[in-house]
């Protein structure tokens, strides 16, 4: 688990996320999902949040911390929350900022889709343990929380 | 690693190859089940043996039944009739 853990890491490090939230925890979420827009010189520049649509996008180049905390605050108090995380490799897809900036604001076309069947999706969960049938018997629960498509056969 | 104490909420990244996608909108999963948002596909090659090992651990029992049907794996929130947001 720990050697996948790594390994998903790194594939997000080095890509760009767009981040849809439910309204209802737009509140709390922390000022540094906001990230800094670039400049075309590459330089940052100040914070600049992508709102649209009645969702919370937010644009990203994430490091390993950034994460942890983004699933500790997504995921804190509502398993019923399902943040979609479309995860965009502008290098594959050729994208200029502008591009991927409309993406954001106009909510497609990745989050308001269901991923194809075939798609590489990375879910992120909690386990749960009861009890249930006739048995009594001790059943596994997997909780959504999140999930983030990594290659969608829609792309295809 | 340090194992976290317990009642340490931890939570799971697994990989999955996607055969069926209800997330936008709540679906029955079975006949007779309330809708919920849900997720199902095949996990990598060793994913479930190294999860049973630890989840069983985790949660100290010899064994448990999960919702693991032709090795495809469901991820599903709660049904949308208990839904406490949205």
């Amino acid at each position: 688990m720990t050697f996948h853990l790594n390994l998903i890491l790194s594939i997000l490090t080095y890509s760009h996320l767009i981040i849809s939230v439910s309204p209802s925890k737009k509140d709390a979420l922390p000022s540094s999902i906001f990230m800094p827009s670039p400049s075309k010189a590459g330089s940052s520049s100040s914070a600049v949040p992508l709102i649209g649509h009645g969702k919370l996008a937010a644009k990203a180049s994430l490091n390993s911390d950034d994460i942890g905390m983004l699933f500790a605050v997504l995921c804190d108090s509502c398993t019923d929350v399902i943040v979609a995380v479309r995860v965009i490799d502008a290098r594959r897809f050729n994208l200029t900022w502008e591009e991927e900036a409309l993406m954001g604001l106009t909510g497609r076309p990745s989050y308001d889709q269901e991923p194809g069947v075939g798609s590489l999706v990375l879910v992120a969960w909690t386990a749960s343990r009861y009890e249930g049938g006739a048995e009594g018997r001790v059943n596994l629960g997997c909780n959504l929380n999140w999930v983030a498509v990594l290659n969608d056969r829609k792309d295809a | 690693m340090n194992c976290p104490s317990p009642g340490y909420p931890v939570l799971l990244l697994s990989l999955i190859c996607v055969t069926d996608s209800s997330l936008l909108e709540p679906k029955s999963q079975f006949q007779k089940s309330k809708p919920s948002k849900f997720i199902t596909g095949i996990v990598l090659p060793y994913e479930w043996e190294r999860m049973s090992a630890v989840l069983c651990m985790a949660f100290r029992e010899p064994s448990m039944n999960a919702p693991l049907t032709e090795g495809k794996l469901t991820f599903s929130t709660k049904p949308v009739s208990d839904m406490a947001c949205e």
